[in-house]
């Protein structure tokens, strides 16, 4: 006595159009390419956005550095290098004292960000360029 | 001995050719249930098109400890679903039909088609046929679990819906379908309102 499930069972199968599967591979591969076209985009963008940032903060806070006490301090290391090598953990502690640390990490902020655009956009050129399985 | 679907998908994520034999492994299987709910080989075609790239898209985030089956069976299910929303197929509230069955009737718990029916040499194309005329949810629950071998709790995680309210529902499939076969003159036409 046949059961729902053998019922059920039996209803003809339909076949998928013969095409069917070569179109979905295809589809992917378009998705594939566009994915990888949206990345590098956006890699683009942040290497141009960084660049610029990078700029700009130069010209902003570059001269604040190069005025401080401490560019003073560190433009001694070339003119009195002896006496500084002799005074080392004294002249260490004053370089401490004056470090423009805000100044400093506004300017390497974009540099990270730089590097890290770069190193993202590399990864997605090696993608692309390996062969893709699906 | 052919690799169970984890394997497959461990397979693929590690960069090796592996979503193809996937592909191929669901392919027909998946068509035929978008086939039995849109009961149109054009549309089943896209739809079956679409659900294989979302699966592709979204394979990264698939739980392995989960039923890979299941889990493609409700990207499927959710494809047509909008599919036939988008197309003001699938009416507001599907669980009521022109049939005029209530959705909290709660039919009895043993369903069963009589001897002489399943005795029937021409019984698979009358059944078809029903299935033809019934609404797309009761469709779709009978064809999980009668052709695709699924339980009500699997059921109840493709459709998302509680296990209770799909427990209700098959039972309320299964009287229509019995309703559908003994019923020689059951109304033509479509099965959606």
């Amino acid at each position: 006595m046949p059961t729902l499930n053998t019922l059920f069972k039996n209803i003809p199968t339909v076949e998928p159009e013969r095409g069917l599967e070569s179109r979905i591979f295809h589809s992917i591969a378009l998705e594939r390419r566009q994915r990888a076209r949206r990345k590098i985009w956006a890699v683009y963008a942040g290497i141009g956005g960084s660049s610029v940032a990078l700029v700009l903060v130069v010209f902003s806070y570059g001269r604040m550095v190069m005025e401080s006490d401490f560019w003073n301090l560190i433009q001694l290391l070339f003119s009195d290098a002896t006496v500084i090598i002799s005074h080392g953990g004294s002249f260490a502690f004053s370089l401490l004292e004056v470090f423009p640390a805000s100044a400093i990490a506004l300017l390497l902020a974009p540099v990270f960000t730089l590097l890290l655009s770069f190193m993202l956009y590399a990864q997605a050129i090696g993608r692309n360029n390996r062969y893709h399985y699906v | 001995m052919d690799p169970d679907d984890q394997e497959l998908i461990a397979r693929y994520l590690g960069g090796e050719q592996a979503f193809e034999p996937l592909l191929k492994r669901y392919l027909s299987v998946v068509y035929n249930f978008i086939f039995q709910m849109t009961r149109d080989r054009a549309e089943a075609d896209d739809l079956t098109q679409e659900t294989f790239i979302k699966v592709w898209k979204h394979i990264a985030r698939f739980d392995r400890k989960k039923s890979f089956k299941t889990w493609i069976f409700t990207i499927a299910k959710n494809t047509t679903y909008d599919f036939l929303k988008k197309k003001k197929t699938l009416p507001f509230s599907y669980f009521d039909d022109e049939m005029g069955d209530n959705r909290w009737e709660v039919a009895d718990e043993k369903i069963l088609l009589p001897d002489e029916l399943l005795k029937r040499a021409d019984v698979a194309q009358e059944l078809n046929a029903a299935l033809d005329r019934m609404p797309v949810s009761y469709r779709t629950i009978l064809s999980l679990a009668y052709r695709e071998d699924f339980s009500l709790q699997e059921i109840s995680e493709i459709l998302g819906e509680p296990y209770n309210t799909v427990k209700s529902r098959h039972n309320r499939a299964l009287k229509r379908l019995k309703k559908e076969m003994l019923t020689d003159t059951a109304p033509a036409g479509p099965a959606f309102s």
